[in-house]
């Protein structure tokens, strides 16, 4: 399995799990709040998220490539070349088309009437699935081929 | 399953006969990494043609000799 896939799959598990333990967190908090102060909940909720995301998508790449180097492969020092940078391309289209339309479906909720809870929950979920989908293209990439 | 490109290859029987090079090797030469030789030669990513060139370039051969396409 490629090293890349083994860091996508890292951080696509768990992102998931990041965001379910987040969001339940998140739940109790906001779930009495209204206005100004939801909002500034929901603001810290997804810088929380966020920073969740990139730190363990870099612990996930700490420790495949050092488990690389101690196998004697080539760890961080492992270069990029065409193809990585033809499934990257692939990757960020996933990220930013399912972006796009998870904002798109979070911006229908709110014009509906769901209120803005609806909307910050499908903007999380927005979050979510667009990570996902940019980790799903990097292992179809590498296994399969794109 | 894994996706095969329309794009068929003779890396593999190439690099026997050239002294049993192994991915490795070639990935240096070319400038790629291994892991990239063996999507080509598996039918899983097919190259540029910059690549395309550089492979044939080292086996010294028309790249028609190394790759060629394959009708539906």
């Amino acid at each position: 399995m490629h090293n890349r896939t083994k860091i996508a799959l890292l951080s696509a598990a768990s992102s998931l799990i990041w965001f379910i333990l987040t969001f339940i967190w998140n739940h109790y908090r906001v779930i009495h709040l209204e206005g100004e102060a939801m909002a500034k909940t929901w603001g810290i909720y997804f810088l929380v998220l966020i920073a969740g995301f990139l730190v363990l998508y870099a612990l996930g790449a700490i420790l495949v490539m050092t488990g690389e180097k101690r196998s004697g492969g080539q760890g961080f020092e492992e270069t990029t070349d065409e193809r990585d940078r033809h499934i990257e391309g692939y990757a960020m289209k996933a990220f930013g088309l399912v972006s796009f339309l998870s904002f798109l479906i979070s911006a229908v909720l709110l014009a509906l009437g769901l209120g803005p809870y609806a909307f910050f929950c499908a903007l999380a979920f927005t979050v979510l699935l667009s990570s996902l989908a940019m980790w799903i293209t990097y292992i179809i990439g590498y296994e399969r081929g794109l | 399953m894994a996706k095969k490109t329309r794009i068929t290859n003779s890396i593999r029987t190439l690099r026997f006969l050239a002294n049993e090079m192994t991915q490795q090797q070639l990935a240096d030469q070319v400038g790629v990494t291994r892991q990239t030789i063996l999507a080509v030669e598996n039918g899983k990513y097919s190259p540029s043609l910059e690549l395309a060139f550089a492979i044939a370039k080292v086996f010294d051969k028309p790249l028609e000799e190394i790759f060629s396409y394959e009708d539906e």
